[in-house]
């Protein structure tokens, strides 16, 4: 079952030893890129901000340029105080990122310490792990938000740390499900046989080896679904508050303005919500797809 | 009603009192058909499956007193060649990472000594230097197997378990495996274990075989004397399969060897249901005894049969 691959014009190896981005599908490429770009307009963001390359400060009320159509200078116009709209979506992005990024690593980092555990252990472990989860579970996530907004009026860090906690069984169950496949494998025992530390089967073999994509594609979920956990609690008004940007916010300032023919005020930070969510499942996907080529194939 | 909550336990004991030795660059062959325990017993040596009962002892250490920590040193002078030509090869790594774990297991190198080390296994096993950056699922069904005698020589053991390292390959490569085995032994002093159900090969390699049926050993001897004059009416049956044509002291009914319930309880011989022996006998008492069940007993120059009737 061996095949040669040609490459240009010669045949020059095998498979795995061409560079992976030589042997990846366009497909993949594009959807890899199209995710990058989204993250990387977050990451820009920040240095926009720290650096003053902001076109406008998104703070700054401008009654004299209210509701204006975009133009050169306002490239997608202002809204009713006359902030500039692109300065805050820019910084808008801020809003869910940072505590997006800190509920998606307490979500990784308790589910795959419970999946490892309750999967590789078994027994009482496993049901004492996994009572608990399903307890988590079994809760709406949006009821544990709403209820803990209503008791502590929490900031926006901690609103995520709480579907960060929410997101810990979904990671787990799915960790758990691989390693208990794995387990089943003989290169585990081989490795036993050979001397292998447990630590290094479970982090080495199972976790880096096996789960990678797993990991992958939960943190790119999860930060897709941060942003709309954030710009719905935004738009509900229990996120960030105004004056301070997010998309949530401006989508329900901008919705009152909308059938008056302003267009721009709440479909442009839509439009960001939906092209940062789309970026993010096309990145776990195609980040997928090139780490599993050798499961298609 | 409850009956069916009830769970009815009866323990089929996998492998049931053996006893066996083996001295240094020695190679014993351990035969018997599908099931019947000899993995299990290569499992065991290695204390990957817990023993109920016995003792394990190499190097004069009881292996089954030891501590975690203990253990691993010794596993570092005892490895087993799965069958499975992909049980030790994790289908992610490649092949260079796969021999830099398995040395590093218990020992540290620099970036060129792992090189160095690397390409001398490669030597060792005749693999060539390009299949390194390979993932094994890229490697034919021989270079599989030369990776995984690569990796368990790599942790430079003394006593190797080799667990029908040629099932799945053909004729051609079964013979490369064998003599890159018997290679091996010379250069590195290995001892092995070598089970198999081919009774020619085992002959081939082995000094001593031993022939287990349903989890307990029924011959054991030099493998010349197993081959050419078997005593229990099992090996015959065995080896008189292999050789088509040849002289056979016993004929084989076909009926008897279909289908045949392993896990039914049999009391005394637990041969005796598909002997030949038995049934030309007249069925006698003795075998089908739940208090006489045949123990190995030296007949013969260092050769032991579990049978109340061997073939003399």
């Amino acid at each position: 079952m061996r095949t040669r691959y040609i490459q240009r014009g010669a045949e020059v190896s095998e498979f795995s030893q061409i560079p992976i981005w030589r042997r990846a599908n366009k497909k993949d490429l594009i959807q890899i890129g199209f995710g990058l770009f989204v993250v990387f307009f977050v990451l820009s963001s920040y240095i926009t901000a720290v650096l003053h390359l902001l076109p406008y400060d998104p703070l700054k009320i401008n009654l004299k340029e209210m509701m204006q159509s975009p133009d050169y200078r306002h490239i997608l116009g202002t809204d009713f105080m006359g902030r500039d709209i692109l300065s805050r979506i820019i910084v808008g992005s801020q809003a869910y990122f940072m505590p997006g990024l800190l509920s998606i690593i307490i979500a990784l980092f308790f589910g795959i310490m419970a999946g490892l555990v309750s999967g590789y252990n078994g027994g009482m472990t496993d049901s004492i792990i996994s009572y608990i989860l399903d307890l988590i579970d079994s809760i709406p996530k949006m009821v544990i938000i709403l209820l803990a907004i209503a008791f502590f009026r929490p900031g926006i860090y901690f609103i995520m740390l709480i579907v960060g906690i929410t997101n810990i069984p979904t990671v787990a169950s799915l960790i758990k499900s691989k390693v208990i496949f794995l387990k089943k494998r003989n290169f585990i025992e081989a490795g036993k046989a050979l001397g292998l530390k447990t630590r290094d089967i479970i982090f080495k073999h199972i976790l880096w080896y096996n789960c990678k994509a797993i990991v992958i594609i939960q943190a790119t979920l999860g930060m897709a679904e941060v942003i709309l956990i954030e710009t719905s609690l935004s738009y509900l008004g229990f996120g960030v508050q105004e004056p301070e940007p997010s998309w949530g916010n401006m989508v329900a300032a901008g919705k009152d303005y909308f059938f008056m023919g302003d267009f721009f005020l709440s479909t442009a930070p839509a439009a960001a919500i939906l092209i940062s969510i789309l970026g993010f499942y096309l990145l776990g996907d195609g980040l997928n797809n090139l780490l599993e080529w050798r499961r298609k194939r | 009603m409850f009956s069916a909550l009830k769970k009815e336990k009866r323990i089929i004991p996998a492998v049931d009192d053996i006893s066996f030795y083996l001295k240094e660059k020695e190679t014993l062959g351990l035969v018997g058909e599908s099931g019947c325990g000899k993995t299990t017993v290569g499992k065991l040596i290695l204390r990957l499956i817990a023993p109920t009962d016995g003792k394990i002892v190499f190097n004069g250490v009881d292996l089954l007193n030891l501590r975690k920590s203990e253990l691993r040193k010794v596993r570092s002078q005892m490895q087993m060649i799965f069958q499975d030509l992909d049980a030790a090869l994790n289908p992610r790594m490649k092949v260079r990472d796969i021999l830099k774990e398995a040395i590093s297991v218990y020992e540290e190198l620099d970036y060129y000594g792992m090189n160095k080390r690397i390409s001398e296994l490669l030597n060792q096993v005749n693999l060539k230097k390009s299949k390194l950056s390979n993932y094994p699922d890229e490697l034919s069904g021989g270079e599989k197997r030369r990776v995984g005698i690569a990796r368990v020589i790599a942790v430079k053991p003394k006593f190797i378990i080799a667990d029908e390292p040629t099932s799945a390959l053909d004729v051609s490569i079964q013979a490369q495996v064998i003599n890159l085995l018997r290679d091996l032994q010379e250069e590195l002093g290995l001892s092995y274990l070598f089970i198999s159900h081919d009774l020619r090969l085992v002959e081939l390699i082995s000094n001593k075989v031993a022939v287990m049926y349903m989890g307990r050993i029924v011959e054991m001897g030099l493998s010349g004397r197993i081959a050419h004059k078997p005593m229990h009416p099992y090996t015959n049956v065995l080896w008189s399969s292999l050789t088509e044509g040849g002289e056979k002291t016993i004929s084989v009914s076909r009926l008897s060897w279909q289908a045949f319930d392993f896990e039914r309880p049999v009391t005394g011989c637990r041969f005796h249901p598909r002997c030949e022996v038995f049934k030309a006998r007249g069925n006698p008492k003795e075998c089908a005894d739940p208090q006489n069940e045949p123990k190995l007993t030296e007949t013969g120059t260092s050769h032991y049969v579990a049978c109340h009737f061997p073939i003399l």
